[in-house]
């Protein structure tokens, strides 16, 4: 009886509104797929959509109907290769988003408070020092020393402040960055090659272990991600007011920190580090579908994983290499953010 | 029923007492008004009542339970506040931020159902603030943003509602409409209602019961006409005052 207030109103305007909004969020739903379907047929070797389309069936019906050279393209290198950003996508704009949520500051994201940082850090040092160490476990453990330190650095009388959480960001950042200057300078050339060229982020050496590994931890980082998103709203309204409505704030920050490192240690692990996604993702979406956490969150996967599929896809494909994706990220990133504090601000930023 | 007995409250390594030894009793369908001046600790108590800082010495008890012993979720179902005025990071619909008041009778890991959002949008109509809910938070005025964080303690469905200077930031018609309501909601319902307020002859006309402090300390407490004296505003305010009587009324003019 007390439902609809769009409808209570009655005009056509809003009616068309609310029809728009679910072609809006059925096609943002829907985008993954979309990007991954056109990713996989769209590259250096011309493949058919039709021949694609067929291949993917023949594989997940156990035929034997599709060219050998095409088969193991679009099934070994393309399609890990694009779940791989898809899954990754989603890992950072989720992170972004709770990130974003639990300190109440639409300026963070992993990369901003360090995470990446950390995680880099733990991979260089598990790549050049001790090889035997998983590369994931070390980006995590350093991602989640990172999100904490920046936390704790920022954390004064029971408050984080906007302004101290980004400086503390920015101090833990700079932190981790020269240690990983020192260990590019120590190693040897042969190691350092790679290690550069994984801090730039890529795509390149996607198989289907690396969509294993991450998928897994994606797995556990969407339990606390996408079951408690609802008490993200809460959240962002402070810590005393979040109190107050019952929330038992330091442990469901620890949860969300806990689950942001796990996303963005592995993401690291696997691609690199990709700039911009975890903070323009959110922004983006909290435009088109609203602040609230409950659609926010699983929409911000969807668009995450979609934007790194398409990015990936054009990084690919615009030049006769193989560009470094987090190059396109930025390079996409930043006009974007630019023009969408312009003149989106004061509705994503409420201020 | 709200009872505190003999509150002392210090910060963290701090040796000045912010509170010392007060005593409360606010009963159901009473409003209780807490006077004093800017830093005389009346934000201190409702975070003390509401178990956000840990106080010293003495007690709160919700019907007997003393606040020390219960969990975050359970002090949200017993006890519900309107914080000082405040502005969220993201543009939250108004309905968002009523249905927030559902987060200690909704599961860790579970979203509001369909009980929560028609409680939310009941506690609107009560208010008569419907017409906001999809309305941004960011976007109504002050008193409309009041409105709707009282809207959110009805939602939370508590015994006891606090309300941190709730005229603070209002015009001239908001202040004395949003206290009316309040006091009309405290009498249907029964609910137990502190709030702290910066203007005696609000005590006088909305309030059962005053407490006046001063650096922390406990004054006077009794009804509006026993505890706002001429002496007692002297003490806490160091005004003075003088009675004006009519239209059976009794207001507070300062001679100055």
């Amino acid at each position: 009886m007390f439902r609809g207030s769009t409808g209570r109103t009655g005009s056509r305007l809003n009616r068309m509104g609310f029809v728009n909004r679910k072609w809006l969020k059925f096609s943002l739903g829907m985008s993954p797929l979309l990007f991954g379907g056109l990713s996989l047929f769209w590259g250096a070797y011309g493949i058919s959509p039709l021949l694609t389309a067929k291949i993917l069936l023949s594989k997940v019906f156990f035929l034997d109907a599709a060219p050998a050279p095409e088969l193991s393209i679009v099934w070994e290198i393309r399609l890990p290769r694009v779940v791989l950003s898809g899954v990754v996508g989603a890992a950072l704009s989720g992170a972004g988003v709770a990130l974003q949520g639990i300190f109440r500051n639409p300026l963070v994201d992993p990369f901003i408070l360090g995470l990446s940082s950390g995680a880099a850090f733990g991979c260089a040092l598990s790549v050049a020092v001790f090889p035997q160490f998983p590369i994931q476990v070390a980006a995590f453990l350093f991602s989640l020393l990172a999100s904490f330190s920046t936390y704790l650095l920022a954390r004064t009388q029971g408050e984080v402040s906007r302004l101290h959480l980004v400086l503390s960001g920015i101090v833990v950042s700079a932190f981790f960055s020269a240690l990983v200057s020192i260990l590019k300078f120590l190693v040897d050339p042969h190691k350092l090659v790679s290690i550069v060229y994984w801090l730039l982020g890529s795509f390149s050496l996607a198989d289907w272990r690396a969509v294993g590994v991450v998928s897994l931890s994606m797995l556990a980082v969407s339990f606390p991600l996408i079951l408690m998103r609802w008490r993200l709203n809460a959240l962002s309204m402070g810590e005393d007011e979040a109190r107050a409505l019952g929330i038992p704030v330091e442990r469901d920050r620890l949860l969300f920190i806990g689950a942001a490192s796990l996303a963005v240690g592995s993401a690291v692990s696997v691609s690199g580090i990709i700039g911009w996604v975890g903070l323009m993702v959110p922004h983006l979406t909290r435009m088109l579908v609203g602040p609230d956490h409950r659609v926010l969150v699983p929409f911000s996967l969807a668009v995450g994983a979609a934007f790194m599929i398409f990015a990936d896809t054009l990084a690919r494909n615009l030049t006769a290499f193989d560009l470094p994706v987090g190059i396109i990220t930025t390079l996409s990133g930043t006009p974007f953010f630019v023009y969408l504090m312009k003149r989106g601000a004061k509705e994503s930023w409420g201020k | 029923m709200i009872e505190v007995r003999g509150l002392t409250f210090s910060h963290n390594g701090s040796r000045e007492t912010v509170l010392r030894e007060i005593d409360l009793l606010a009963r159901g369908g009473e409003v209780t008004a807490v006077l004093g001046p800017n830093g005389s600790g009346k934000t201190t108590l409702f975070q003390c009542l509401l178990g956000i800082w840990k106080f010293q010495e003495g007690d709160v008890l919700f019907e007997g339970e003393s606040v020390r012993h219960l969990k975050r979720v359970e002090i949200a179902r017993r006890i519900s506040s309107v914080p000082q005025e405040h502005e969220p990071p993201f543009p939250y619909t108004c309905f968002d931020i009523v249905l927030m008041g559902r987060t200690a009778h909704v599961g860790v890991f579970s979203s509001p159902g369909e009980k929560d959002s028609d409680l939310a949008h009941e506690a609107m109509e009560t208010l008569g603030i419907h017409h906001l809910a999809s309305r941004p938070y960011t976007r109504v005025s002050g008193g409309e943003r009041q409105m709707v964080l009282v809207a959110r303690c009805l939602a939370q469905n508590a015994p006891v509602m606090l309300l941190d200077e709730p005229s603070a930031h209002l015009d001239f018609r908001n202040q004395n409409l949003i206290l009316a309501k309040v006091k009309q909601i405290v009498r249907e319902r029964g609910l137990t209602v502190i709030m702290n307020l910066h203007d005696p002859n609000m005590a006088l006309m909305f309030s059962d019961q005053v407490l006046l402090l001063k650096q922390g300390r406990l004054i006077a407490r009794g009804t509006p006409d026993d505890a706002i004296t001429r002496k007692n505003l002297w003490d806490v305010y160091g005004l003075e005052v003088e009675f004006l009587t009519g239209s059976g009324l009794r207001m507070i003019c300062p001679r100055i």
